[in-house]
């Protein structure tokens, strides 16, 4: 494969062009998650609504996406985020990222709105533009398949958006090969902003390691780690992702029903031991996954993949719902229309408690069931009419945060600017608080994954109740994935792989210039910059770096962390102040040159 | 009586959800007790994790060992200990 490229693809004059990447850039922001937010950064003009055409979309492989190190076929999503108004950069695995890369595309820059709707077609360094007419109305799998009909090749890979991002939901994800979502921040509304169903791509390069030996040396050790790890190794493979809701719900810190409450005791019913023993048909993985972390499952009349902890907990205990079928059905619901989970279960939750405390008339809904916590049918019911953007549907596709605010409650909304927040209470997890309340993205999990010695042990265990050292872990955390992020890889190598792992494989893989140290210094400069993008756009940190009133006032009610409030309140200062930021949260003049940002 | 659950792959090694042992006097002994009762595939399993404090994740009423004395953490009557295998996810 030639170097690699970008291709600019103009939708309002219908065109497409090649140009080389900035060698510069990719030095400093190595490429996905950093490359992308670099572009943004400087071609975005500031205060673009992003629903307007005056937005871009970027996709953004890492330099390591399509090549053999384990787990390296991720892409990200960089844009302006209508659901924030902040940064949106959201990752996807699967196998679509890893066949750009073999077009010779590292980045696709899409700008502009097209009149009608189109698909992009990329096959090797060519690239068109065609209708989408008949596609336009369809769902991502009846999308993808008429795609690759189209195309007339049913080995190529395809990105697309479903009703949901057509009618421009603000929770709205991109979904690939039918079952990987770039799930959050409401990227598949952007697309949907611009007429572009669908990406398909199909490559003939292979990559080429810049030093061929020395990657296979890192490769060994790599993959012995990620073997010998006990999660990466047997956890993951064995269980997937969803055997946490069992050990989030023992610690009491498994949000309840809109974080009213933190247990469920209904949670056995959708863990991932049940699953395994009910629903459960397969395991898959990603592109060049050693780990293989997804789980193929069916219902009587559908099957598909997933769901993931994420989703078993914000479409199940979040709503108050015990058992595996609704959830399932739920989820399959959300890929095909194409909702975010999360924000899905999130935005449900909060309609919920919006209803049962009477903010939500009866007649707004319609014909639909009633938004009772623990209903199966209204969890069902509401988020197809929520893909659809359909009656109460529409309101709550805009997410949980406006939706509140239409009814005159926006404190029911569990989010972060504006976003709703993943499955792990932070009144009982202290570390994870800090990283939702300071994401860029708005709330996260996967910015800062301190769950891992919070809750896991490793790399150590850290008490999940005290503040003291979260500070420091969670910069390094968040450093660290960055840079991750930005290289192709999947995070969850991070269980076994430390930064001097990721710095010899971008080395030896892509000849870059890393190590450990220079590795986190990228991951800083590129959380810096996605900072510096926010404060642009508006951010005010006192008002935007927090959470819900609710982690902050009312403690957990019961259960092992009962009486537990988040204290982001004495971590945050002392995050800014390790970031080389002010005590107002803006990064000093002094600290953007030693990062070497202008 | 401890109760003691089992999640994960161990629930499948030791082929129950759920036992209930007499009260021995730490979380050590407790393991040493269902080592004996579970053979080989749990015993492993807690071998590994008195070397190197890995492979389970011990959740006694709630709080995980290692922030109340780890494996010599006290037991009383009437306390809950779940077993998991070490595991992730995001
Ligand atoms: S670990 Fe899971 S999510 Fe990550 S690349 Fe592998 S299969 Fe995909």
């Amino acid at each position: 494969m030639e170097a690699l490229r970008l291709l600019r693809v103009d939708l309002s004059a219908g065109t497409v062009k090649q140009e080389p990447l900035n060698p510069d850039w990719v030095r400093q922001f190595i490429g996905g998650r950093g490359y992308g937010t670099k572009l943004l950064y400087e071609e975005l003009k500031p205060g673009t609504d992003p629903l307007s055409e005056g937005n871009k979309l970027i996709f953004a492989n890492g330099p390591l996406t399509g090549s053999n190190v384990p787990t390296g076929g991720r892409y990200m999503v960089v844009t302006k985020s209508p659901l924030t108004g902040f940064i949106a950069s959201s990752n996807s695995g699967g196998y679509w990222g890893a066949e750009l890369a073999r077009t010779g595309y590292m980045a696709l820059v899409v700008e502009g709105k097209s009149k009608k709707p189109v698909y992009l077609w990329i096959k090797d360094d060519k690239a068109e533009l065609r209708d989408a007419s008949s596609l336009w109305g369809k769902d991502t799998h009846a999308t993808t398949d008429a795609v690759l009909k189209e195309v007339g090749d049913p080995k190529a890979r395809v990105a697309c958006i479903g009703p949901a991002g057509e009618k421009l939901s603000r929770i709205a994800c991109i979904i690939n090969d039918k079952h990987r979502a770039a799930g959050r921040s409401g990227v598949g509304a952007v697309m949907g902003s611009k007429n572009l169903k669908a990406i398909a791509v199909k490559g003939s390069g292979t990559f080429k390691a810049a030093n061929p030996e020395g990657l296979k040396e890192t490769l060994r050790v790599g993959m012995q780690k990620i073997k010998e790890n006990g999660v990466t190794g047997e956890g993951l493979p064995t269980y997937g992702t969803a055997v946490l809701v069992n050990i989030l719900n023992q610690l009491g810190s498994y949000p309840y029903k809109n974080f009213q409450e933190s247990q469920h005791e209904g949670a056995e019913k959708h863990s991932g031991e049940k699953l395994a023993e009910t629903f459960l048909t397969g395991r898959t993985n990603c592109f060049a996954c050693p780990i293989g972390c997804g789980r193929e499952t069916a219902l009587e009349d559908k099957k598909g993949e997933g769901p993931e902890y994420e989703t078993l907990w914000a479409l199940g205990s979040n709503c108050g719902v015990d058992d595996l079928e609704p959830i399932i059905r739920a989820n399959y619901i959300c890929n095909e229309l194409g909702l975010d989970t999360i924000s899905a279960g999130g935005t449900i939750s909060a309609a919920m408690e919006l209803y049962e405390k009477g903010f939500i008339p009866k007649e707004d809904l319609g014909v639909g069931p009633e938004l009772k916590f623990g209903s199966a049918d209204a969890l069902v019911y509401w988020t197809e009419k929520m893909g659809k953007v359909e009656g109460l549907g529409e309101k709550m596709a805009q997410g949980s945060y406006r939706l509140g605010e239409l009814y005159g409650h926006p404190e029911f909304s569990i989010t972060v600017k504006k976003q709703e927040l993943p499955a792990y209470d932070p009144r009982g997890i202290q570390g994870i608080g800090l990283t939702y309340a300071v994401s860029n993205r708005g709330a996260c999990h996967v910015r800062g994954y301190l769950i891992s010695p919070e809750v896991l042990g490793i790399p150590e265990k850290l008490d999940p109740w005290v503040t003291e050292g979260k500070a420091q872990w969670g910069k390094i955390f968040h450093d660290l994935t960055a840079a991750i992020d930005s290289s192709g890889m999947c995070l969850f190598t991070s269980f076994a792989l430390g930064a001097g792992d990721y710095a010899d494989m971008l080395k030896h893989g892509a000849g870059m210039d890393l190590d450990a140290d220079s590795l986190l210094e990228a991951g800083d400069r590129i959380w810096t910059l996605e900072r510096l993008f926010n404060l642009r756009e508006g951010l005010d940190p006192a008002r935007d770096d927090t959470l819900p009133v609710r982690l902050l006032e009312e403690p957990i009610p019961k259960g092992p962390a009962e009486g537990k409030k988040s204290r982001i309140d004495v971590m945050i200062p002392e995050y800014y102040k390790l970031r080389g930021w002010d005590e107002k949260g803006v990064p000093k003049p002094s600290k953007l040159a030693e990062l070497g940002i202008k | 009586m401890i109760r003691v659950s089992f999640f994960g792959i161990v629930r499948e090694i030791v082929g129950e959800k759920e036992t209930q042992v007499e009260a021995e006097d730490s979380v050590a002994d407790l393991l040493e007790a269902l080592s004996g009762r579970y053979g080989i595939g749990f015993g492993e399993k807690v071998l590994k994790t008195q070397e190197r404090d890995l492979d389970l994740i011990l959740i006694l009423n709630g709080r995980h060992i290692e922030h109340i004395g780890g494996l010599s953490a006290p037991l009383k009557e009437g306390d809950h200990l779940a077993v998991f295998p070490l595991v992730g996810g995001g």
